[in-house]
């Protein structure tokens, strides 16, 4: 397959009487964004937000952030499935995106409401999901971006996944319009994704997990996960062409597994580097939330299997941390291992509980490569800050200092299996 | 310590580890019928039972399949 990437590198946003690209500033007309968001029944009121790297502001009920990315012609459109959007196949002829920019989707009680019927968020609690456009907790790759921040309140009687759906109809639709500016403007630059295999080079796979809330939310339909052309079902290991995954085949939230990295880090740097270094074939999208260890080896021999198949000498491979999750990448390494492919492990460490815990959760004589993108806390505390931007009122609290979160079961600041952070360790 | 990711409690150097259902239902399978779903939550139980008057040097996991001596000797 071959992707033309144009990127359209913006400087800088602001709002403005029309919504517009111009020599990388984003205009947005709020009105014009807000009124089909605001037309839809199950949204009971929504606003849209800037945020700018270096301001004095903190982003708080993060549900999920998408780079805005379009198709420009064919019938394909980017983040296909989802929500109902078409599933011609994507990752192939041309795709515009607004480089520096992210939709960032604030939506309120976030954790209740992404897993239904596992609530771990406490109110007024420093989490995970809040990012900081300043100061020492601005680390994450959000902070240095244009964050078009869209505030929601879904109808308070609705159930947790229909909540989920009206959020990322919402953000889609910022998106796609956000995008469309694009199409009769020259972009910044064009990447040319020829992802045809070139001779004496290895073939190297990516293995990603995704979590399927299907055995939380015993929804087969649900929203509140990581959907591969819109289906989050608990299924066989799907195989993902690079292309497709940069066209946002995999998109959506479960907790604070967002679309974002899927289209911007690893896959995109292997792209890059496909042809010159290594041959890039695929990528293996593993399913993740399996409930018996044999399910978990049998989607695990699957994964390898298609590895082997499409000739992989070697394969990156990342986890949905933490918990039992983490216990289906585990599973992944070691059959890809046995099936005689080499294996990298990229993962963020738990919290090491003042040097009682291990670092990770198993381990196992096969995992024999890992790289560790540090255990997600960041040097704190954070500073009070001018401006927070949240689903709704936020809470006083969330003005004030903040601890940096740290713990075991996610409570992570960074959430980073892809390295993609800003975080870095000396050793001496 | 019984579960069904054995793989953990192993790995926490858990001395008797028994191999449990699923990561929800450990001791059990609400979809099987009830004389099923009990059968199969005493065969667990009694392997753990089975698995605490056995020594053990390293993290050793137990199968509620296993045919034991001591489980032969309780039922009679």
């Amino acid at each position: 397959m071959r992707l033309e990437l144009a990127n359209y590198q913006t400087k800088a946003v602001g709002f403005g009487s029309h919504t517009s690209w111009n020599d990388g500033v984003l205009t947005i007309d709020k009105d014009d964004l807000l009124r089909p968001i605001l037309a839809n029944p199950l949204v009971e009121n929504a606003d849209i937000s800037i945020a700018m790297p270096g301001e004095s502001t903190r982003i708080v009920d993060v549900s999920d952030i998408v780079e805005p990315r379009v198709k420009v012609g064919g019938d394909a459109v980017a983040y296909p499935g989802i929500l109902g959007r078409t599933v011609a196949t994507v990752g192939e002829g041309r795709t515009n995106r607004l480089g520096g920019v992210c939709v960032v989707t604030c939506a309120p009680g976030t954790d209740s409401r992404r897993y239904g019927l596992l609530s771990s968020h406490r109110p007024d609690t420093a989490y995970g999901d809040f990012i900081e456009m300043s100061g020492d907790g601005a680390i994450s790759p959000y902070a240095e971006l244009s964050n078009v921040c869209v505030q929601v309140q879904p109808m308070a009687d609705l159930d947790p996944d229909g909540a989920n759906r009206a959020v990322q109809e919402a953000m889609l639709s910022v998106s796609d319009r956000l995008a469309a500016t694009t199409l009769d403007r020259e972009p910044t630059d064009v990447e040319d994704l020829d992802m045809t295999p070139k001779e004496g080079l290895p073939g190297i796979v990516y293995i990603h997990s995704l979590v399927s809330p299907e055995a939380i939310s015993l929804n087969p339909d649900s929203t509140m996960g990581t959907a591969v052309y819109g289906v989050t079902r608990l299924t066989q290991p799907w195989f993902l062409h690079p292309t497709e995954v940069l066209d946002g085949a995999a998109c959506g939230n479960f907790g604070r597994w967002l679309t974002w990295p899927l289209t911007n880090t690893i896959v995109l740097h292997m792209a890059r580097r496909h042809g010159k270094d290594f041959n890039f074939l695929g990528c293996i999208m593993v399913r993740t939330m399996w409930e018996e260890q044999r399910q978990k080896e049998l989607m695990a021999n699957r994964a390898a299997v298609m590895a082997s198949v499409i000739g992989a000498d070697g394969a990156i491979v990342t986890p949905t941390l933490r918990g039992q999750r983490f216990l289906d990448t585990i599973a992944v390494v070691q059959a890809v291992e046995q099936a005689g492919i080499k294996t990298v492990l990229i993962t963020e460490e738990e919290d090491d509980e003042d040097g009682a815990a291990p670092p990770l959760l198993v381990d196992a004589s096969e995992v024999v490569a890992v790289v560790s993108t540090g255990d997600g806390s960041a040097p704190g505390p954070f500073p009070p800050v001018e401006r927070v931007i949240g689903a709704g009122g936020p809470a006083a609290s969330w003005f004030g200092e903040q601890q940096p979160p740290h713990g075991r079961y996610g409570t992570s600041h960074l959430n980073d299996v892809w390295g993609f952070s800003k975080l870095s360790c000396v050793d001496y | 310590m019984i579960g069904a990711l054995p793989a953990i409690g192993i790995s926490a150097n858990a001395p008797r580890v028994v191999r449990g259902v699923k990561v929800q239902h450990p001791c059990g399978d609400p979809n099987l019928p009830p004389e099923a779903d009990m059968e199969l939550m005493m065969g667990i139980v009694r392997a753990a039972l089975r698995a605490i008057q056995t020594k053990v040097e390293t993290p050793t996991l137990f199968q509620a399949s296993d045919a034991p001596s001591q489980e032969a000797v309780h039922a009679s």
